[in-house]
């Protein structure tokens, strides 16, 4: 009985321990493969909060074919670059904060290259289908999978409860165990762990940096993407060369899919 | 008959002569028109062309005054401002 309960308390020790974890983040871009890039990423978690950032979003490593890359403009927090000449793009300091106490996740999005707006989720909006598989191992912890299906894409992904009952990279989360590796069925997305690290303490890490933002919920970002597209396409109608209309093609390009985004808007 | 054969030739020479002028006026005509229609086009020209944002494609519209760089280049210097990326 003594060996249990001692076994209960280094099994719970081991959980409330605070935890680095790398990832590799991975998108392939489904108009143009020069855009697509692999970031490096940052976790870490306690018992209490994760946050979830990119450690490198200005190196021009990140892009699978960096001699098809211009620079266009840089500041502290984000660069913007022209791909061979047909494609615009940029890479900011994406953060992804976990409140497990309130169940709340925050993330930003900056919508036409220019407003930065900040989203609210449910770290539990995941709906997980856990496979009967045999584990599979990833880092030397066994891993279950799991399916899911989340705003337009199917994902799959491998948990261990070795590590932390909860916690994933990016919006991931709900699943019995950490989530170690994640990826779309249709290959548009791959996240993987590439270290794990176990530390005594990062609370220093850990406070939420979307403090006094301002935030909305996902479901509004149609519209405030809409709001933007229209203030792009008034400038481009009063600027020295006006443009009679605008178009938007389908919005494919983006991790979640917002349905009222898949058809074209057309301003004119 | 000597006079009749020159007069023949004279003849034939003059008239392959005056085709030969009209032909040379007929194509200075052409050339002149088909660089007015030119000149008609550029006065209004308006390209259209895409540009990819990772997110989604855009069509933007631009006046021809940017065509110097080549087409996707003047897409690009487009959209750059409308986007305020310009340098």
């Amino acid at each position: 009985m003594k060996k249990i309960i001692l076994f209960l308390f280094f099994i719970n020790v081991m959980h409330s321990q605070s935890i680095k974890v790398s990832f590799l983040f991975k998108k392939n871009d489904v108009a143009i493969d020069n855009m697509s890039l692999t970031k490096k990423f940052t976790l870490y978690q306690n018992e209490s909060y994760s946050l979830f950032e990119v450690t490198n979003f200005k190196d021009l490593d990140n892009f699978k074919y960096k001699d098809k890359v211009s620079v266009m403009k840089e500041r502290d927090t984000i660069a913007f670059y022209s791909i061979d000449d047909v494609a615009l793009t940029y890479s900011y300091n994406e953060q992804f904060y976990k409140d497990f106490r309130s169940g709340v996740l925050l993330s930003s999005e900056l919508l036409e290259f220019k407003r930065k707006v900040f989203i609210e989720d449910k770290i539990d909006m995941f709906d997980w289908e856990i496979l009967n598989e045999k584990d599979t191992l990833i880092a030397n912890y066994k891993c279950k999978k799991a399916t899911t299906k989340h705003r337009g894409r199917e994902y799959e992904a491998y948990f261990t409860n070795e590590i932390a009952n909860q916690g994933g990279p990016w919006k991931f989360d709900g699943l019995p165990g950490f989530i170690l590796y994640v990826k779309t069925k249709d290959n548009f997305l791959e996240i993987q762990a590439t270290e794990i690290t176990q530390l005594v303490t990062i609370d220093d890490k850990l406070k939420n940096p979307f403090v006094n933002k301002k935030k909305i919920p996902f479901s509004a970002l149609a519209s405030e993407i809409i709001k933007e597209e229209k203030i792009r396409f008034q400038k481009a109608k009063s600027s020295a060369t006006p443009s009679d209309s605008m178009i938007f093609g389908p919005r494919i390009g983006t991790i979640e899919l917002i349905e009222e985004l898949q058809k074209e808007r057309v301003y004119n | 008959m000597k006079k009749k054969i020159f007069t023949l030739v004279a003849l034939g020479m003059l008239t392959l002569a005056s085709a030969a002028n009209e032909k040379t006026a007929t194509k200075k005509v052409q050339k002149a028109k088909r660089e007015a229609s030119v000149k008609k086009k550029n006065e209004d020209k308006t390209v259209a062309c895409h540009i990819w944002d990772g997110n989604n494609w855009v069509r933007h519209e631009y006046s021809c005054f940017f065509c110097w760089g080549g087409a996707k280049n003047g897409c690009i210097a487009e959209a750059a401002e409308e986007l305020g990326l310009s340098l």
